[in-house]
């Protein structure tokens, strides 16, 4: 069954094509976030989606044996980071959720650095897994339920 | 665009348009219209070439950056369109009753419609480089000729030998194009302008002091080089012998080839201010002609002696140029065409009446066929340089050169060059006719008057413009007012001595190579090895092909190499992903000096777009219910999704139409994947709900449905019409620019309601956990071997 299930190798070299342009673009989203349209809610999703493009382009066994894991790590990683930069700042004193910035010199009119980039980036791994484990939980009972 | 302007587009575009009228009428009569189109075109050509002002059109193309479609017959472009389409006049005729013979030998059933079609594309491509008076136009048109060759040469698309020669000429010829392309951009940027009438005109050496001009001129020189087969490019020529034999006339000799020539003469004024331009010229010009000379000489196939000596003689073509002498040049090339195209015409005539293609099976044919014993003799031995012919001119033409400004490093190539052309033209003439027969194998029939007469119209004008060299140097020249000055001044100045003392040596190097050469021979141990036999083995361990091989060889090397980064691993992918742009912005974040200013925005209403985009949302999602097959409802809505992106990013909302974007797909997939867990069978149940219930439950669906609908749209009104706070919005305006954050959207989200933000996260995580365990515990009821098999690998 699963011989003959294998997608064509136009749909295979294409995921490998397009994945790594969709990644680079998740990625771009959230960073260029400070100044252009984008946060880590939608670029999360579209790496959960990339990597789902990647499930049906090579198969789930394949895409797993690269990034083992991949789904949980989001996750909770993203999680982690999100409740710990709210709650850091309790301990020193602050707000809840309080935002920290610094604006780095480099070009004309400096560079800013703040933590709500960081604070983007839990959005996009807890998106990005959550994504990811939910097409694996529904797409991965497709292939035993089919005789 | 006045009269003679139209006049010029119709003449090039009308091969095109017999191209295509080709199949539509029977191939018989397709060839005689193609041969009066042509007859036709040289008589447009020459007509418009008298017109007061150079005909010219233009038509605009690409608005942005100003590129045109433009035609301009200058002298230049009339002379090479005249001989495209003299010589493709008497190459069709010739070739409607040369090809069923060329079928009949390769034991082809292609239609001969084909072939023509793709001669006549070739000749629009061609006409269309000539003519072009844009870069652009010219870059496209150079390339279809590319196409169009290549094409031709795998004429016989069932051998592999004529495969191979149209992958070798393509690789080159193709692979300059892009340095050709590279060129003409830099030209674009320096000049300003696309129209090349327009910077040629400009006062000599504005573009000599420009930082980027070695840069053109590198990537010009290198595509000429790479068309007219000049050292290191120039063994795909002979390669390119596996042609049909009209082919090798009309564009390996007359043609295709000279289009590297033509390419250096059209773009002269530019380069010729450049320093290291002219020796550059010179040195290749000299030893391309020198070398392939020499390898003529070793070779015994016809067509592959004439194809050796054809790049000689655009060897020779490039040095006049290194030497300054354009018109010369030429009056060389034009003349040069006529000899060899007539002469590959009389090999396919000899292949044809005696089956043979190799000098060695020929010989004594001065008893059976004295006809194209005299057009071989005033082709071939008047294109060595005896007197009487165009020839003679030529030679003359290139010794009055090298002579005046050579030194006498090239005064002696030249002279080796032509007693080197002399000995293997006339080992040519010689070995056909004039040898000891052979036992040929002799077709009965004689050779068809139609296929007689395009190489002796060519041997005529030949013999024509040598006796009377005014009119030769007329038809062959940019300008009527200053022709070339060709006359033999008395007393001779040494360099015509020079010529006339080349003919001699060349005869008795010939008659030397004749009766001894082959009994020299090369010690290897145990063999001894004919001059020959060692200059075709030298030639094939380090000659051009050799070299194409080794170059092909170095390619999949490079790909071996670039495909180990291949590892297949997405850890490796994303570091690399992640480490380009972080060093590249490391490098160049601080010269970048801001961020472009936005495009006004436009403030009119969305208007005509706004209404088709709704019409299109209202439509699909009508769409979506009357739609059988789930997955094309599934499809459907994802439609509606995207749409209503769109409609977003109309709004000029950029965030909202992308996270709808992304949500719509992986909504649209997720219940794609959804239907997946739906078995088959009752899929296909599922979808035909009326045969299950009774008409009166489908009546309280519908009726149920409808109700939903309109209370939803009620709520939504009233959801609309809910008074909102306009100061809202100013307010995060405000607050944006206090914080100093330039994206509001994003501001909101991760700063101002950064708690909102915090607490979807969490739902979004807590509902994917609970689908988790949900499916988990799905799974867990299904038959137990494989689902246990794949937790647990997922486990670990």
């Amino acid at each position: 069954m699963r011989g003959t299930n294998l997608p064509s190798d136009i749909i295979r070299i294409s995921a490998r094509l397009i994945f790594p342009v969709l990644l680079l673009f998740s990625f771009a989203h959230v960073v260029n976030a400070e100044t252009q349209p984008g946060e880590g809610f939608s670029g999360g999703l579209l790496l959960g989606l990339s990597i789902v493009l990647l499930y049906v382009g090579l198969g789930v066994e394949e895409v797993d044996r690269g990034m083992p894991r991949l789904a949980r790590f989001g996750l909770t990683s993203g999680l982690s980071i999100c409740v710990s930069l709210a709650a850091l700042p309790l301990l020193v004193g602050d707000d809840f959720l309080q935002v920290y910035g610094v604006v780095l010199p480099l070009g004309d009119s400096g560079f800013s650095l703040s933590s709500t980039l960081l604070f983007e980036v839990g959005i996009f791994l807890v998106l990005a897994g959550g994504t990811l484990e939910l097409f694996r939980r529904i797409g991965l009972g497709r292939e035993e339920e089919s005789p | 665009m006045d009269a003679t302007g139209i006049g010029l587009l119709l003449t090039i575009s009308a091969p095109l348009a017999l191209t295509f009228l080709l199949r539509l009428v029977p191939t018989a009569w397709g060839v005689r219209l193609a041969v009066v189109l042509l007859l036709g075109q040289l008589a447009s050509f020459t007509w418009l070439g008298t017109a007061a002002i150079e005909p010219t059109v233009s038509l605009p193309w690409i608005g942005a950056w100003d590129v045109r479609l433009a035609f301009r017959l200058d002298p230049l472009a009339r002379i090479f369109s005249q001989l495209a389409c003299a010589i493709g006049a008497l190459v069709f005729a010739y070739a409607g009753g040369y090809m069923p013979h060329e079928h009949h030998k390769h034991g082809s059933h292609r239609p001969l419609r084909v072939f023509f079609q793709l001669l006549l594309f070739f000749v629009f491509s061609m006409l269309g480089v000539v003519c072009a008076d844009d870069l652009l136009t010219l870059y496209v048109f150079w390339e279809l000729v590319t196409v169009a060759s290549f094409l031709l040469i795998a004429y016989h698309l069932r051998e592999e030998e004529a495969r191979a020669a149209a992958l070798h000429s393509l690789t080159i010829t193709g692979g300059s194009g892009l340095f050709f392309f590279v060129s003409l951009v830099v030209l674009l940027l320096e000049g300003g302008s696309s129209s090349i009438h327009e910077l040629l005109s400009r006062p000599a050496g504005w573009f000599a002091s420009s930082p980027l001009a070695p840069l053109f001129a590198f990537g010009l020189l290198f595509t000429a080089f790479a068309k007219s087969v000049q050292i290191p490019f120039y063994g795909w020529l002979p390669d390119a012998m596996a042609a049909p034999t009209p082919v090798s006339a009309l564009l390996h000799s007359a043609t295709l080839v000279a289009t590297g020539v033509f390419l250096l003469a059209r773009f002269f004024p530019l380069l010729f201010a450049l320093p290291n331009f002219e020796p550059a010229l010179v040195v290749v010009g000299a030893a391309t002609a020198l070398v392939s000379g020499g390898i003529a000489l070793a070779r015994t196939r016809m067509k592959e002696m004439l194809a050796w000596s054809t790049v000689s003689y655009h060897g020779q073509a490039v040095l006049l140029l290194g030497l300054g002498a354009e018109r010369a040049a030429i009056y060389f090339i034009a003349f040069h065409a006529v000899s060899k195209a007539g002469l590959f015409l009389v090999a396919g005539s000899l292949s044809y009446t005696t089956g043979a293609d190799d000098i060695r099976q020929l010989g004594g044919l001065w008893r059976t066929h004295p006809i194209l014993m005299v057009l071989t003799g005033i082709l071939a031995l008047g294109l060595a340089g005896f007197p009487f012919t165009a020839g003679f001119w030529m030679k003359e033409l290139l010794f009055h050169e090298v002579f005046a400004k050579g030194g006498d490093g090239i005064v002696a190539t030249a002279m080796a060059i032509a007693i080197l052309s002399v000995a293997y033209l006339t080992r040519f003439f010689w070995s056909i006719f004039l040898s000891r027969p052979h036992e040929a194998p002799s077709r009965p029939e004689g050779v068809p008057s139609a296929i007689l007469l395009a190489p002796a119209t060519l041997a005529v004008l030949f013999l024509v413009a040598g006796l009377w060299p005014g009119l030769g140097a007329r038809l062959a020249n940019p300008l009527p007012a200053d022709a070339l000055e060709l006359e033999v001044p008395w007393p001779w100045p040494p360099y015509v001595y020079a010529g006339v003392f080349c003919l001699p040596i060349g005869l008795v190097a010939f008659g030397w190579m004749q009766t001894r050469w082959n009994r020299l021979g090369v010690w290897v141990p145990g063999v001894v090895i004919s001059p020959t036999d060692a200059v075709r083995m030298a030639s094939r361990a380090v000659g051009p092909t050799r070299l194409f091989f080794g170059f092909l060889v170095l390619l999949e090397r490079l790909g071996e190499w670039s495909s180990r980064l291949q590892t297949g691993r997405l850890v490796h992918y994303v570091c690399f992903l992640i480490l380009v742009p972080v060093v590249a912005g490391i490098v160049f974040l601080p010269q970048v000096g801001g961020l472009p200013e936005p495009p006004p925005v436009d403030d009119r209403s969305p208007g005509v777009a706004f209404v088709a985009l709704t019409t299109a949302i209202a439509t699909l999602a009508i769409a979506s219910i009357v739609v059988r097959r789930h997955v094309s409802a599934i499809i459907v809505v994802g439609g509606v999704g995207f749409l209503l992106s769109l409609l977003f990013a109309l709004l000029r909302a950029p965030d909202i139409a992308f996270v709808q974007m992304v949500v719509e797909t992986g909504t649209a997939l997720l219940l794609l994947a959804a239907l997946g867990r739906i078995p088959n069978r009752l899929r296909a149940h599922l979808r035909r709900p009326e045969a299950r219930r009774g008409r009166a439950a489908t009546w309280a669906i519908v009726l149920g449905s409808s109700f939903l609908g309109v209370l939803l749209g009620l709520a939504l009104f009233a959801v609309l019409r809910y008074p909102t706070d306009p100061t809202l919005g100013r307010s995060f305006y405000a607050l944006s620019e206090r914080e100093g954050v330039e994206a509001v959207v994003k501001g909101i989200l991760a700063d101002f309601r950064a708690m909102d933000t915090f607490g979807e996260v969490a739902v979004f995580a807590a509902s994917v956990l609970g689908a988790v365990l949900l499916l988990g515990k799905r799974a867990e009821r299904r038959p137990p071997e494989p689902s246990e098999e794949e937790e647990s690998r997922e486990e670990r």
